[in-house]
């Protein structure tokens, strides 16, 4: 009981890789994941992390992750250039602490790509108060980023982030558990892509010139989230969340799901669905009327909607558990004349050993 | 509550920052100089069909006997149409860097790495290397000079090719 | 700020003060914890981050990419 209500309180804290291990005993945990979509891109990714608890109040993890990125997408393209391959590493450790009351946590990441590197530190503590009835709990993160061009020795530039969460968690019945979030982050320095070029009409109807993709050196970014976690019939709990975001770059949006599990010892089925709609930023436009001061070709800017829908079906065993899921989804991008539509699926696999 | 209102403010209206969306001023670079100085570079070394006279590059240049913007095949070899040189000539003038002159992709893009230059696919297409193979070139010379102002007379400047 | 506090301490005093750690049961599954599993939202987030503008909100993140 404690133990989960830990790991309650770490997930309140936001930290990053500490599932409290059932038990005493550490576990591993190995996931595979297959995303493909109709706009030619392939990514496979696997993780494998590992946490242990050498005291009793003490976690520690690590984790590995492994991204293969095979694309021919519409900006791939539109450079007339052939399918590319890249490979991504990300390795984490970390270290928390949580004695049933209060946590406190330290993560650092590392993640590689042969045009980018980044390094990821993050922070955060947690409380419970009125008889673990609210858990109040803060963070803070800073990544810094270097980024590259393929093959290019001469393109060096950097992006760093200093972000912060607020989060509390409360208790809202013998069935009900809520949480409420705010994080900020605030990005400064290079955010474009060197390579995207951005189309700006032709004045005398030719056809489009193109501009390298400039991009603001700061973003101020904000989110609100609320999340709802109810039990209800014998064994079956509702998941449900919902998040508004804004930043300075003029991108709104709204996120709402759901989640129905349901336990048939030692069987477990959920069904979720996502909707997503996002309003543009300020300064994006599919073709540009006239040369601006910041031009981008990133669709992931434009005005869009997206849904994902995925069922899951997992074997929870008193050591061992498996899970297996498939989501699909589709984007519509009313704003982006070269994609107009993307759908596909994410297909997982994951095992979760308690040694 | 002046905090509650303003954390939802934030979120609500944390778009409105003004001039996210304010136009560009183009460089000002002499349209002489191109037409008479540039362009010919441009289609010397840029404008071959399976380059940057393919027309699904970002960075199109339209050239005699290669990319024409309309016409049939009669009429590929004809004198460079006005449509077309303005294209090139705002095509170029995309690719040059306002605030710092010397990084302009239009000169870092066919220099060789090794002097600086960027990333070119075209260096490693063919086997044969990027345009130039450093900043010494009289054609690199010759961008550099337009990016950074030059002017020519229009009186004494016929453009190779023209109906001048 | 003390508004939104006030606001929490009442929601939580009128449904969860009575709620005793015997009572905990139901809130003490797997599935009722927010990151049940840490590796899959560390993924579906890593999807989310790369295909949409938004970031935030949710536990899980991976460290930086330059996956747009």
């Amino acid at each position: 009981m404690r133990l989960q209500l830990t790991a309650l309180a770490l997930a309140a804290l936001g930290a990053r890789a500490y599932a409290e291990p059932e038990g005493e005993h550490a576990t591993v945990a190995a996931r595979t994941a297959a995303y493909v979509d109709d706009d030619h891109t392939v990514i496979s990714t696997s993780t494998v992390a590992v946490r242990g608890k050498p005291t009793a109040h003490t976690v520690i993890a690590g984790r590995y992750v492994a991204d293969a990125v095979s694309s021919a997408s519409v900006d791939v393209i539109s450079a007339a250039t052939e399918r590319w391959t890249e490979l991504r590493s990300e390795v984490l450790g970390g270290v928390a602490y949580a004695d049933g009351t209060t946590t406190a946590s330290v993560d650092y990441i590392y993640s590689h790509e042969h045009d980018w590197d980044s390094h990821t530190v993050s922070a955060g503590a947690s409380r419970d108060v009125f008889r673990h009835n609210l858990t109040l709990a803060a963070g803070a993160s800073f990544v810094d980023n270097r980024v590259g061009r393929a093959d290019d020795a001469n393109f060096h530039e950097r992006m760093r982030v200093l972000g912060g969460t607020l989060r509390a968690v409360w208790v809202g019945g013998p069935k009900d558990v809520f949480t409420a979030s705010y994080d900020g982050s605030r990005a400064r320095g290079y955010q474009a892509s060197p390579y995207r070029y951005a189309y700006v009409a032709d004045v005398m109807g030719g056809a489009p010139l193109a501009f390298p993709e400039v991009a603001p050196g700061e973003r101020w970014r904000h989110a609100l989230t609320m999340r709802w976690n109810h039990h209800l019939l014998r064994d079956t709990a509702v998941r449900s969340h919902a998040r508004a975001y804004g930043d300075d770059w003029g991108v709104r949006s709204l996120t709402a799901g759901s989640e129905v599990v349901v336990g048939l010892e030692p069987w477990e089925l959920a069904v979720q669905g996502r909707v997503y709609a996002q309003q543009g930023a300020t300064f994006y436009q599919d073709v540009y009327d006239r040369p601006r001061m910041y031009m981008t070709a990133d669709r992931e800017l434009s005005t869009f909607q997206d849904l994902f829908v995925g069922v899951r079906a997992g074997w929870i065993g008193e050591t061992l558990a498996l899970d297996a899921s498939v989501t699909g989804f589709a984007f519509r991008f009313p704003e982006f004349a070269r994609l107009p539509r993307r759908t596909g699926f994410i297909a997982m696999l994951g095992l979760v050993w308690a040694l | 509550m002046g905090a509650v209102r303003l954390l939802a403010a934030s979120v609500l209206f944390a778009g409105c920052t003004a001039d996210l969306d304010a136009p560009r001023t183009p460089a000002e670079l002499d349209r002489v100089y191109f037409d008479c100085k540039v362009q010919p570079v441009l289609a010397m070394y840029c404008g071959q069909l399976a380059c940057h006279g393919d027309p699904a590059r970002y960075f199109r240049v339209y050239s005699r006997n290669r990319l024409r913007d309309g016409g049939d095949e009669t009429q590929r070899n004809v004198f460079m149409r006005d449509t077309e040189r303005a294209h090139n000539y705002e095509a170029a003038r995309a690719f040059v860097d306002l605030e710092r002159p010397e990084a302009s992709l239009l000169l870092r893009k066919p220099l060789e790495q090794a002097a600086g230059g960027a990333f070119h696919r075209g260096a490693t297409l063919y086997g044969g290397g990027n345009v130039f193979r450093d900043t010494a070139d009289p054609d690199y010379q010759t961008i550099a000079r337009w990016i950074n102002g030059a002017t020519e007379d229009p009186t004494t400047c016929i453009e190779p090719g023209s109906t001048l | 700020m003390t508004t939104a506090i006030a606001a929490v301490l009442a929601l939580v005093l009128a449904g969860g003060c009575g709620v005793k750690a015997y009572q905990r049961e139901k809130l003490a599954k797997s599935k009722m914890q927010f990151n049940p599993r840490p590796e899959t939202t560390m993924l579906e987030q890593h999807v989310y981050s790369y295909r949409e503008g938004s970031t935030g909100g949710y536990e899980g993140g991976g460290g930086g990419c330059g996956c747009n």
